[in-house]
């Protein structure tokens, strides 16, 4: 809906259910005078009064609103003539709803409990906490009085917290959002939802498999969200003070000083806005300073800036978090001395280049603000390293070119890691056009030598899927580039093994694997994870977990690699988040290898779990920007065809996978590829292909010598040629590999083509389960009923069957498509729907989905 | 019902919903915006919507279900107290405020009044007014996001001067400001005002810029965040829209903008302020010298800027006149093209000499009336302007570098004009600029055009740039559109060449294009009403007898057209016009041979023969081949004159060498050639008249189809995009194409659903930014 807004009512109340009966109980049974709902701001009072007042009309209870405003504090007379007014308007007087009743000044207060005894009917209440210094006797009496009933709303727990951000956007959150979302509004529902609002006003969320994640820092924006309105409305002063607090706070016992004007403080603490520490004032939550401190107008902002800038500077202040010094120096902009700015600002962001996404920013005003070439260079060769460790390749690109104009002021090494990001960058953002210019040679001239011109044509060349042509340009012109400078030799020798690797020259790999002292960076403690990484996750990609995880031990694993190990290894819920969090967070963009080897298990994973339409998003978006190595995908993306019972879509896309491979001399991959096809060819009888494919599969065992590609080999020449001699070597090969869902899917290969026993079935059966592999478990089933196997837990079974359904049609599939996918009648699948509905209670298919996107419903 | 409303739809839902959920337990509406973005237009419409349903809307305390409405209820005494008393069961309770917080807290449902998206706005105020593109692009700009507020839009353009041309409406001014009570300036007042003046002055400020104001900082940073916090400036610190912008500047008048100017500069070492403040400083001569050796330093990388701080240099030496300064301001201010400063510079100027000649020529020739005599330059403006019946040539020198323009440059411009092509060949070999020789052929197809200002560019090379306003470069712009066979934009052009001032050579051109363009699509009426308007003097007769040959040709009236067309022929001989008088030769003769009169297409092929060794260069060779191939029925001939016309680029000329070429038949393999050349370069906006498509379709070549262009249309169907384009009622369209209305309606309709846009500016913007795909109704 454009331009609306509504106050979320339903998604204040989330758990607020035992509040509701509190209050509502009381009310009906005549037990109590007066319902008191207390708690903090923003904890959801009103929406849990509108809730009552609901359900009392519904119950036909007659009720009133007496509205209490902000100005009545003045009037005390309006409030009780309100009052009267109301209850003589009914002959049988209703249920009076008050509102805010920390409003009231504390005579009025008084007077209105003292008439609750005389009153006809009951009072439901509110009052915000902290209680006024002025209330404390009243609040006294009431806890002890008998006729009231006092419900106090408690903040919302972690789960809670993430029940709401699901009930405002209908997406799950990711454990370590929900942490941050906790965090920042303490749990009170009225700041979650200002926290929400402000991630996704400042673009910092990013949604993914219908996973929310955190990408960016949040910071507050400038919207106008009632729970800052609220502040606002206290007047002037304390919206001043409020706001300057907002940036002062951190620097402690100073702030106060440096505030000058103090006299609205008090008033702020009693508002339950700020808090008084030992250590000087704090916000109740986190993300009420930060929307205060967007609110700021641009000159309060530098004036701000500027003090708490001035008092460190002079050491009249300190603050012990570093990044609060050169946040402030970018408030304060032109106040502050440029120079000692400039240097400051480079200086915090050097130290923090890789770990603080912040390092960008500083970085970036480090540049705006240098007074010489020699300092700008420095802040742009930082920033475009910063972004580019941040993966904001775009923002690194524009550095790279404004540092480009600055030739002289870069190393060579500099330049040539400049260049490499640039090269990235353009990868990440899909811009194929400009890297075939410069693979051609043609681009504006490349910068640095001859040298660097070579690796740069050459990871051009990689980069847009020329593997063998950049293995051979490397090669030819190895005698030039080894003498150049040690970031040249590195992504010389790395580049040319990964392009070697893909088109299936493992000799020249190993070599460089067995020795990585070539890589002269290798050397280096900033470079040796990523040098060791890039070459591990080549390993991944072609199926060797257990080598690439040798590689990896002992060194700090990125979530790409935890998703890929966790994928071979069978630990797929864990696999599933953080290859989540990978992809979201752009990790592997210009780790080509690992991008699309991420994508790949993803999509399997999500195939084989009945989630189909994710699968095809997950697939699709990784065919957008970092296009390469596309056949890779098209494995995954023929197992969701033939899933859907599209056999000869299917057979089109693993066709088309291998023409790609073909024409680009690519041979990594194309194993699995031709292994589906065989496969299918023998379904379809046509032996003739199938024989054609094994032979072609021996050729690459043997030209690839991996285990990947011999379990291809053994596996179709077993099923195709009924080898008893492969079968057995097949079955000692995968389980020496120990790659759980390889051998359930070479076991139910075998068995499906009368290769195996029941013991055969039953272990793949199993291992699919450790999986939660729904949509293979429903196959094997079948299988195991065709061979007379019986199926163990009958009453575990039934409810696997029903979730493998609801998961189905939570995805979104057609009653002809679900029965495409389970192998069975339209008319069978309805009957099994309306069974489903019945059995749960849901109404309608989306409702279904809701659930399973809650996980209401497992 | 809800239809008359468009683009608030998602406030009215709302406002439904929230009446619905009012059953049980009444509830409060905020609806909350600017003045101006159509909050009691949603109310008219919302109360409209619910009295249609039965539902009582009352303004009191009501009794039983029903909605109450308080418009503009932050004017209320106490609107919280008023709204939230009003609230109970059965009841939904509407109040519309611009920004109350308090309300907002107590509200039950705020309804944020979203901008408008502009495609609503652009039909909104284009279905009240004929107005033309360019003024909806203009206050587009001009207000920025406040074009999405109805309200300011509609008052903006209420107060705006518009002038009639054709059947449209034209800005007469192009200074677009805000009315000056609109609410937004409301907040710029005292303090408020000079940061605002401040930012406009400094188009955008920094917030340490607030010292320049020399004030209590503090109040100054108060003032700059309210004025923030109210919308005047953005967060980046700069006017909201350039409307707004105008309107802070009109506030204070002149005057307080040039106080301002003064107070910034005084002391200050920033040229670009000291150039603003210019003669007002009270130390301007002093002054002067260093802001243009400033000047000196930036002019090889910033010229525009270089040429202002010059100007203002030159004006703050007011008592001095330093001949130098003068010729270095003046060429630097020519060779950008800033008109205006040089009017202003030759305004204030008493003393006069060779640059101040060249200059005032300039600013005659772009329809300027500069207060000066003047020497032999003005002399040859008054005479191409018609005040004078002729000019003699100069005498030339080599080289000349303290001229702005030397007489050898002169004299080619003035060959160039009167299509002299020996003269021109000579003068063009002192010339300075060492390119200028290189384009003859195009200095004399553009001096046959009456183009200047590409015969200036040409001539003078990086010494002069054609200003961005004017007759000049509006006529450039409508020959440009002419070769690319852009005839919609080339008529619009032509209509904004009748808005400039005073009727200049251009404008009788331009005309005679536009009757010419209108004759061509078989608009005869058009073209008469242009013909009518153009100057009867003999300068144009050639051309002009062109169209009208073509007219009374077409018109089935041959003998008259090549009676009409000797007669002229006759008569230009007599005077020594040449431009236009061999393409009259060569319309002659094809409408003569068509007559069977061989007698007179001999005696013009002698004609042409002999201008041809007259007068050699391309525009001749082509008129002397293609008339040879007619004459002859020689096609190797046709085809190479059809070959220079390709090379040349003109897309109107080649169609015409295709006709010729399509007289050979028999022969048809030049013809396809051409054709497919003419098909391989279709745009967008490229529309054939029928004759040719109909030659395409002879010859077996497919009409032109853009990748980003139309696609899928028929030619109809096109020529109603194009007419929409140029904003004509269904009424007109009707009438050029010669169909009933009822048709019209139903071609839009098919093509509403066929392209899946939903109104006619959607069509006309589609088409523009060439969208325009046959995506079906799904698209």
């Amino acid at each position: 809906m454009t331009g609306t807004l509504s106050h979320p009512d339903a998604s204040n109340l989330i758990a607020r259910d035992d509040a509701h009966t509190s209050v509502v109980w009381p009310l009906l049974s005549g037990t109590a005078r007066l319902v008191l709902v207390t708690g903090a701001a923003g904890i959801g009072r009103t929406a849990l009064l509108n809730e009552v007042r609901d359900t009392l009309e519904h119950q036909r209870v007659r009720t009133a609103d007496v509205p209490l405003l902000r100005a009545d504090r003045n009037r005390p007379q309006a409030v009780v003539a309100r009052v009267r007014e109301e209850l003589d308007r009914w002959s049988r007087p209703p249920v009076l709803f008050l509102d805010d009743l920390q409003r009231l000044n504390h005579d009025v207060l008084r007077a209105l409990l003292d008439a609750l005894p005389y009153l006809a009917t009951c009072v439901v209440a509110s009052y915000r906490t902290p209680v006024r210094l002025e209330h404390t006797d009243l609040a006294d009496a009431l806890e002890t009085s008998p006729l009231t009933e006092i419900v106090p709303l408690s903040p919302l727990n972690r789960s809670e917290v993430s029940l709401m951000f699901t009930s405002l956007l209908n997406v799950s959150a990711d454990p370590e959002l929900v942490r941050r979302l906790h965090q920042d509004s303490r749990g009170v529902p009225g700041l979650v939802d200002l926290a929400v609002d402000g991630y996704l006003r400042g673009g910092a969320l990013r949604i993914i498999d219908r996973t929310a994640y955190l990408v960016e820092e949040p910071r507050g924006t400038g919207h106008r969200h009632p729970a800052v309105e609220r502040i606002r409305l206290l007047g002037e002063a304390a919206w001043r003070t409020a706001k300057a607090m907002a940036i002062l706070h951190p620097l402690g016992p100073a702030a106060e000083e440096l505030l000058g004007d103090t006299g609205a403080l008090p008033e702020l603490e009693a508002e339950g806005i700020l808090v008084r520490r030992d250590d000087g004032w704090r916000f109740r939550a986190p993300v009420l300073a930060n929307a205060l401190a967007a609110s700021l107008g641009p000159y309060e902002r530098h004036d701000l800036g500027w003090r708490a800038v001035s008092a460190i500077w002079d050491g009249r202040a300190f603050c012990a978090n570093p990044g609060y010094l050169p946040d402030r120096l970018i408030d304060a902009g032109g106040f502050a001395d440029a120079e000692k700015a400039a240097t400051q600002l480079l200086a915090a962001g050097r130290a923090a280049v890789l770990h603080d996404p912040a390092a960008r920013r500083w970085l970036r005003a480090a540049a705006d603000r240098a007074t010489n070439p020699a300092q700008q260079a420095e802040a742009l060769f930082m920033h475009a390293v910063a972004c580019a460790s941040h993966n904001d390749f775009v923002s690194a690109m524009a550095s790279v070119d404004a540092a480009l104009e600055l030739p002289d002021e870069f190393t060579p090494d500099q330049t040539q890691e400049v260049h490499l990001i640039r090269l990235v960058g353009m990868c990440a953002a899909g811009d194929r056009a400009g890297l075939r210019k410069v693979a051609d040679g043609s681009w504006r001239s490349l910068p640095g030598g001859t040298a660097a011109r070579f690796i740069g044509r050459a990871v051009a060349m990689c980069y847009t899927d020329r593997w063998d042509e950049a293995a051979k340009l490397l090669a030819s012109t190895r005698n030039t580039w080894r003498l150049g400078n040690a970031a040249t030799v590195t992504f010389g020798e790395i580049f040319g093994m990964s392009a070697a690797l893909m088109t299936g020259r493992m000799a020249e790999f190993e070599r460089v694997v067995s020795d990585p002292g070539l890589c002269p960076l290798y050397a280096v403690e900033r470079h040796r994870p990523a040098l060791q990484a890039a070459m591990a996750r080549c390993l991944l990609l072609l199926g060797e977990a257990k080598r690439g995880a040798r590689m990896l031990a002992g060194q700090p694993l990125t979530e790409a690699d935890l998703a890929l190990l966790g994928g071979a290894e069978g630990r797929w819920d864990d696999a599933l988040g953080h290859a989540r969090k990978a992809l979201v967070t752009g990790s592997t963009l210009g780790q080509v290898a690992a991008h699309t080897a991420l994508a790949r298990d993803l999509a399997t994973m999500l195939v084989t779990r009945a989630k189909l339409t994710r699968a095809r998003e997950v697939i699709a978006d990784a065919r957008v920007g970092q296009n390469v190595l596309p056949h890779v995908l098209d494995v995954a993306e023929s197992d969701l065809e033939l899933v859907l019972g599209a056999r000869d879509k299917s057979r089109q896309v693993l066709q088309r996978g291998l023409a790609f491979a073909a024409h680009h001399a690519i041979v990594i991959g194309t194993d699995e590829l031709e292994l589906r096809l065989a496969m299918m060819s023998l379904e379809d009888d046509d032996r003739e292909d199938a024989e054609f494919r094994v032979e072609r599969l021996a050729d690459i065992a043997e030209t690839m010598d991996t285990g990947r590609a011999h379990r291809n080999h053994l596996l179709a020449r077993a099923v195709t040629w009924h080898d008893k001699s492969a079968v057995a070597e097949v079955r000692r090969l995968v389980a020496e590999r120990g790659q759980p869902h390889e051998i359930a899917l070479t076991l139910t290969a075998l068995a499906s083509h009368g290769l195996g026993d029941a013991q055969t079935l039953r272990e793949a059966y199993e291992l699919f389960g450790t999986m939660d592999a729904l949509l293979p478990r429903a196959v094997v089933r079948h299988l195991m009923r065709e061979h007379g196997v019986a199926v163990p837990g009958r009453a575990a079974t039934t409810a696997e069957q029903e979730r493998l359904l609801a998961s189905l049609v939570a995805e979104g599939l057609t009653n002809r498509e679900l029965a495409g996918v389970l192998r069975t009648t339209e008319k069978s699948v309805e009957a099994k729907l309306t069974r489903l509905f019945q059995r749960t209670g849901y109404r309608s298919r989306v409702e279904l989905a809701t659930a399973m996107l809650t996980g209401e419903y497992r | 019902m809800q239809e008359l409303l468009r683009g608030r739809h998602g406030e009215l839902a709302a406002l439904r919903a929230a009446f619905e959920a009012s059953a049980s337990r009444g509830r409060l509406a905020v609806v909350r915006g600017e003045p101006g973005s159509g909050r009691s237009e949603l109310l008219r419409h919302a109360t409209a919507m619910w009295r249609a349903e039965g539902v009582a809307v009352v303004s009191h305390r009501p009794r039983s279900r029903a909605v109450v409405l308080v418009d503009d209820a932050d004017q209320l005494h106490d609107p919280v107290l008023t709204t939230t008393a009003m609230r109970m069961p059965g009841c939904l309770v509407v109040a519309v405020c611009r920004d109350h917080a308090e309300l907002a807290e107590v509200a039950d449902v705020v309804i944020d009044m979203s901008t408008l998206s502009p495609e609503v706005v652009t039909e909104l105020i284009t279905t009240r007014r004929p107005l033309d593109h360019s003024v909806v692009e203009a206050l587009r700009t001009a207000l920025g996001p406040l074009y999405g507020n109805p309200g300011t839009v509609l008052a903006t353009l209420g107060e705006l001067n518009l002038t009639p041309v054709g059947d449209l409406l034209f800005l007469a001014d192009d200074r677009i400001s805000l009315p000056g009570n609109h609410p937004l300036l409301d907040h710029v007042h005292g303090l408020a005002y000079r940061v605002a003046l401040l930012c406009v002055v400094r188009q955008g400020i920094e917030v340490s810029d607030l010292t320049l104001l020399k004030e209590d900082l503090d109040a100054c940073g108060r003032a700059l965040d309210e004025l923030v916090e109210r919308g005047v400036l953005t967060p980046d610190l700069d006017v909201l829209c350039p409307a707004l912008a105008n309107a802070i500047a009109d506030r204070g008048g002149e005057d307080a903008v040039r106080r301002m100017h003064v107070a910034l500069a005084a002391e200050s070492a920033d040229p670009d302020l000291v150039a603003l403040a210019g003669p007002d400083l009270p130390d301007a001569p002093r002054r002067a010298r260093w802001l243009a050796d400033r000047a000196a330093e930036i002019q090889g990388t910033d010229p525009e800027r270089a040429g202002r701080w010059l100007a203002a240099a030159l004006r703050m030496t007011q008592d001095r006149p330093c001949g130098r300064l003068f010729f270095l301001t003046l060429s630097v201010l020519i060779a950008t093209g800033q008109d205006e400063l040089m009017g202003t510079v030759l305004k204030e100027r008493v003393h006069e000499d060779s640059s101040t000649d060249a200059a005032a020529m300039l600013l005659m020739l772009n329809g300027e009336q500069p207060p000066i005599n003047g020497g032999p330059a003005v002399a040859l403006a008054r005479w191409w302007l018609g005040e004078r019946p002729d000019w003699t040539p100069l005498p030339m020198t080599t080289h000349d570098d303290e001229q702005v323009i030397t007489n050898a440059e002169l004299n080619a411009i003035y060959h160039a004009l009167r299509f002299d092509v020996q003269a021109c060949r000579t003068a063009l070999r002192f010339v300075r600029d060492e390119d200028a020789r290189e384009c003859f052929d195009e200095l004399t197809e553009a001096g046959t055009a009456g183009d200047v200002a590409t015969v200036l560019e040409l001539v003078l090379g990086q010494r002069y740039r054609t200003p961005d306003h004017g007759p000049l470069k509006l006529y450039q712009r409508v020959l440009r559109d002419y070769a690319n066979a852009d005839f919609t934009a080339a008529l619009q052009g032509v209509r904004q060449l009748e808005l400039t001032k005073r009727p200049t050579p251009a404008h009788h051109h331009g005309r005679m294009l536009a009757a010419a363009m209108h004759s061509a699509r078989g608009e005869h009426r058009q073209a008469f009403a242009w013909l009518a308007k153009v100057s009867h003097a003999t300068r144009y007769a050639p051309t002009r007898a062109l169209v009208e040959c073509g007219l009374l040709h077409r018109a089935g009236d041959s003998q008259a057209a090549v009676n009409l067309a000797w007669r002229t022929l006759q008569r230009a001989k007599r005077a020594d016009i040449r431009p236009g008088v061999g393409r009259l030769m060569l319309q002659a003769l094809q409408i003569a041979l068509r007559n069977n009169d061989m007698a007179i297409a001999r005696t013009l092929m002698t004609e042409i023969t002999e201008l041809h060794r007259q007068d050699d260069c391309r525009c001749t060779l082509q008129v002397l081949l293609l008339a040879k191939g007619l004459l002859y029925g020689d096609p190797a001939e046709a085809a190479r004159g059809a070959e220079v016309v390709r090379r040349r680029g003109h897309r109107p000329d080649l169609l015409w060498a295709c006709h010729i070429l399509a007289q050979f038949c028999d022969d048809p393999r030049h013809v396809v050639r051409e054709l497919r050349a003419i098909a391989k370069e279709g745009g967008s906006s490229f529309l054939l008249p029928a004759r040719v498509s109909a030659l395409m379709r002879k010859f077996g070549v497919h009409a032109p189809r853009a990748t980003t262009g139309p696609s899928g249309l028929t030619g109809t169907e096109l020529r109603i995009v194009e007419l929409v384009r140029a904003g004509q009622t269904n009424r007109q369209i009707a009438t050029e194409l010669d169909v009933s209305e009822k048709a019209v309606e139903h071609h839009l309709t098919r093509l509403f659903l066929r392209t899946g846009v939903r109104s006619r500016v959607e069509l006309a913007a589609a088409s523009l930014a060439g969208r325009l795909d046959d995506r079906g109704a799904t698209g």
